[in-house]
């Protein structure tokens, strides 16, 4: 097998003073190959920002890592702070929720866009001003040239994504960490925003890691999925397989808990409770307390394990999986 | 009866333009409907449609510009209501809000909260009865006695809906306005305030006007549906038939948005994203 | 919108419970505990003064520090640890009258122009910025022109010049929790106003007008002490620490342990309270912040 471009292996963080620490990631492992696409999906708490956080190294202070991220063969924590800021400048980019929160509001479009080229790059003024243009006009923004001597506050929360997008893929990195940069958007505007990362990341190579609660983008536009809670990977598989036939109980969950725009549901939820956050888990499985499948057993630690093309942390996964079949329908759901 | 009915319900600003000039701007523009007793009508539309515009006009937060609004076969007029009158308006309309986190007085219990509304609507606001009545409340939104001496910081986003929630319902409304009420919600919770919403309604016949972005929660709990875009009703009818068969372009776009099984993102021709950019700037209802 | 953005909340928010009890940091505690045992010694003063501050002792005038007077004695011989600690009073009591005052009319005055906003917000607004534009010192030098010198026009005059000092801050404080769900979910259920006020508005605000009047008591010491050195302020012989800084006589005849003394208490006691105000609105706005 070849070399991963991303590849973590039980990255474990903790936060917090030396009285109280608090685990908020426990043994995370994924790969990703060059360009390809993986959404990492959970509710508030999952740990699935931190786990991006981390790559990047944008850790909250107090914060502790232990595990491996390796990007093309490097180890990330182990760079010196100027190799990780070529690091971030080149290979690897980072789009956020709130685009506003992320850009200088008293800067024009343009200084923000050409700075990085300009100052990491040595490109000329004037050249970094063409890329910039060409690059607003690639994630669709009406008349570029009038956009570069805009203000954030001039463009409404679309258009400054858009433009966000236009910045992270103007180094051409090769991974993209796209940290749910579609849930301030309205759904219409979500479509294309998406539409746009796809299209682009496809035709430069760029790898995405995609972070998300809604389990069904994430399916759209992602090769793989990984499914989080309270800070462990619970579920892992190629997308379409992972959305039509769940191992995880808590995977099901979530799907059902999606209201449908196609058809009205007699009842909602599957499950009681709310999402916990790692530190609140105990030890054994993070789920069990909601899990309406939950038994004796599952009361000790659950590996991720192999479980035909996808990976799984639960110990009935294989019987609920033939129960259902039984019955004639989709595991859990 | 109806349970609501407005007919030319206009909210009209003073905005100012990129010149400075003031010019005004018409965040709902004409609005028009009825909602029966029991009824469940569904408002949807994206930011800047004037859909949160309509819903502080329903629960008089907002006067509106122009038009009529009738709730529980009563006229509201714009003058500022006395006291007598707001508790009677109590009790025909109430609202729920889209933000857990600042509906709720970060001072008060559960209990507090909960006791104030039930001071001003009780017949019989003895101390007990009003205790009592606390506990009921709590039940029926699936809490306990040990919530009602929390302070909302210790309770999760779904419990303090749940307390919104009883709080709109401890003045006995007939209607109440769900504003965005389970947006802000984890998906495994919104699946229960779904279903405790859908409750409600079968127990007490409460009518809801029920405003969202979100095509998939608005199937779940509504008969009738209306889609708002800048301001203006485009399309109304019963929720199955708008989302299952759109006949307006706008409803069309929008149901084809939302990510579901084969669904994949697709880019908007330029003119279109041109138009909705132009509207987009403003960043009304944001 | 925003509502998408709360989605990402972190939950340790949720985990623990109750009012945050009053959690100071160290420095703020060691000002809390000058304020109080300033406080202390003003309202003890009849027991722990050593000396009657009034009693003159013409023939030890100017004594050094001594077992008898710690401190020594001034020009008409009169003990100044006495004269230190009777003059607390008057130095305490006046800011505190003056931040009393100006809460009194200031916060019904920022409540009504937050709420209602428009015609009166205006109205209102107006009058603050015109009386913010008068500095308290020459309103009160004023006031004793009109009316003589003394302790009474100084404090009245401080009290009006410092309405805006605490309206201003309080209307802002007001305008943000009038805007909370909350306060609107309170009015569509039809609770009365003036509980909404009285339960729901100045309790939220009240952590802001109270370390607001804390900064406020600082300046009005500084102004007061200043007001009574030019001796506009107490008259006679009652001991005033501003009025003992401006003991020139002794000063001349160098003499300045007085003068000293009573400066050092009046920068301890505006730097304590002063710190003290800081901190408690930095406070409130990093609570705000993650509340």
């Amino acid at each position: 097998m070849s070399e991963p471009l991303l590849e973590v292996r039980d990255l474990s963080m903790t936060i917090g003073g030396r009285r109280r620490r608090r685990t908020i990631l426990r043994d995370v492992s994924l790969r990703l190959d060059a360009g390809r696409t993986l959404g990492l999906v959970g509710e508030s708490g999952s740990g699935k920002s931190m786990t991006a956080r981390s790559i990047l190294r944008l850790l909250p202070a107090g914060a502790r890592t232990e595990g491996t991220v390796r990007f093309d063969g490097a180890s990330l924590p182990d760079l010196s702070p100027a190799q990780l800021r070529r690091v971030r400048a080149h290979e690897i980019a980072m789009v956020f929720q709130d685009p506003r929160a992320h850009v200088n509001p008293v800067r024009t479009i343009g200084d923000f866009l050409t700075e990085a080229l300009v100052l990491n790059d040595g490109v000329a003024a004037a050249e970094a001003r063409d890329r910039a243009r060409a690059g607003l006009a690639d994630v669709g923004l009406s008349e570029p040239d009038r956009r570069l001597d805009q203000h954030p506050h001039e463009l409404s929360g679309g258009m400054l994504q858009r433009v966000m997008i236009a910045a992270a893929l103007l180094a051409r990195p090769r991974l993209l960490l796209a940290d749910e940069p579609t849930t301030a958007l309205d759904v219409t505007t979500q479509s294309e925003v998406m539409a746009i990362v796809d299209e682009l990341r496809r035709e430069l190579g760029t790898a995405m890691l995609f972070i998300t609660h809604d389990l069904e983008l994430a399916a759209a536009v992602c090769d793989e999925l990984a499914v989080m809670y309270a800070g462990e990977i619970v579920e892992r598989a190629p997308a379409a397989q992972l959305v039509s036939s769940p191992r995880h109980p808590y995977t099901a969950a979530l799907l059902a808990a999606r209201p449908s725009v196609e058809r009205r549901r007699a009842r909602m939820a599957t499950v009681g409770g709310r999402p916990i956050a790692a530190y609140e888990a105990g030890s054994g499985c993070s789920f069990a307390p909601r899990c309406p499948h939950a038994e004796e057993r599952c009361r000790t630690a659950q590996a991720l394990r192999p479980l035909g093309t996808a990976e799984v942390r639960c110990c009935r996964a294989e019987e609920l999986e033939t129960a259902a079949a039984e019955r004639g329908e989709e595991a859990v759901r | 009866m109806s349970a609501v009915v407005a007919e030319g319900l206009r909210k009209v600003y003073d905005v100012r333009d990129a010149d400075g000039r003031r010019r005004p701007f018409a965040a709902v523009a004409g609005a028009s409907f009825t909602v029966e007793r029991g009824g469940s009508l569904g408002i949807v539309g994206e930011s800047g449609s004037g859909k949160t515009t309509l819903a502080r006009m329903l629960a008089g937060l907002e006067p509106p510009s122009g038009g009529r609004l009738e709730v529980c076969g009563r006229e509201r007029t714009g003058v500022s209501p006395g006291a007598s009158e707001r508790r009677r308006r109590a009790r025909e309309l109430q609202i729920v809000f889209q933000d857990p986190y600042t509906s709720l007085n970060p001072r008060h219990t559960v209990a507090t909260c909960l006791d104030e509304v039930l001071r001003v609507h009780l017949d019989d606001p003895s101390r007990e009865r009003r205790a009592e009545r606390v506990l009921e409340l709590l039940a029926q939104v699936g809490l306990d006695e040990r919530h009602a001496r929390s302070r909302p910081r210790a309770l999760s986003g779904g419990q303090r809906q749940r307390v919104a929630i009883a709080r709109a319902l401890a003045a006995s409304p007939e209607v109440i306005v769900l504003d965005e009420a389970v947006s802000a919600l984890d998906v495994s919770i919104q699946a229960q305030i779904l279903d405790l919403l859908d409750e409600i309604r079968a127990r007490t016949k409460t009518t809801y006007l029920f405003i969202s972005h979100d095509l998939g929660v608005v199937r779940q709990v509504t008969d009738e549906l209306i889609v708002m875009r800048g301001g203006e009703i485009v399309e109304r009818g019963a929720t199955a038939a708008v989302l299952d068969a759109p006949r307006h372009p706008y409803t069309q776009l929008l149901r084809r948005s939302v990510p579901g099984p084969g669904w994949r993102p697709r880019r908007r021709s330029a003119e279109r994203a041109a138009a909705t950019n132009e509207r987009g700037d403003h960043g009304w209802d944001a | 919108m925003n509502a998408l953005a709360l989605r990402r909340r972190p939950l340790a928010a949720t985990s623990d419970g109750g009012a945050a009890p009053l959690r100071l940091g160290t420095g703020a505690k060691v000002a809390l505990a000058v304020v109080a045992l300033l406080a202390l010694v003003a309202l003890l003063a009849p027991v722990i003064a050593p000396y009657d501050p009034d009693k003159q002792d013409l023939l030890n005038i100017h004594a050094g520090p001594s077992a008898d007077h710690l401190l020594g004695t001034d020009q008409l011989g009169r003990d100044i640890l006495s004269r230190l600690i009777w003059g607390a009073r008057p130095s305490l009591a006046g800011p505190l009258v003056v931040v009393l005052a100006a809460t009194a009319v200031g916060v019904p005055l920022a409540l009504a122009a937050g709420w209602w906003g428009g015609a009166v917000d205006t109205v209102v607004g107006r009058a603050l910025d015109l009386l913010f534009a008068f500095p308290g010192i020459l309103l009160a030098v004023l006031a004793v022109a009109m009316f003589g010198s003394g302790m009474v026009p100084c404090v009245i005059a401080l009290a009006i010049a410092f309405v805006p000092l605490i309206a201003r801050v309080t209307r802002s404080a007001v305008l943000g929790v009038r805007g909370a769900p909350y306060i609107a979910a309170a009015e569509v259920v039809g609770v009365p106003t003036a509980r909404i006020w009285l339960r729901h508005l100045l309790p939220n605000v009240a952590p802001i007008v109270i370390a607001q009047a804390t900064v406020a008591f600082g300046y009005a010491l500084i102004d007061l002490a200043v007001l009574s050195f030019l001796g506009f302020g107490v008259q006679g012989t009652t001991p005033d620490w501003g009025m003992m800084v401006n003991a020139q006589q002794s000063i001349v005849q160098g003499h300045p342990d007085q003068a000293v003394w009573a400066g050092v208490l009046i920068v301890v006691a505006v730097s304590a309270v002063s710190y003290l105000g800081t901190h408690l609105t930095d406070r409130h706005h990093r609570d705000g912040r993650d509340a």
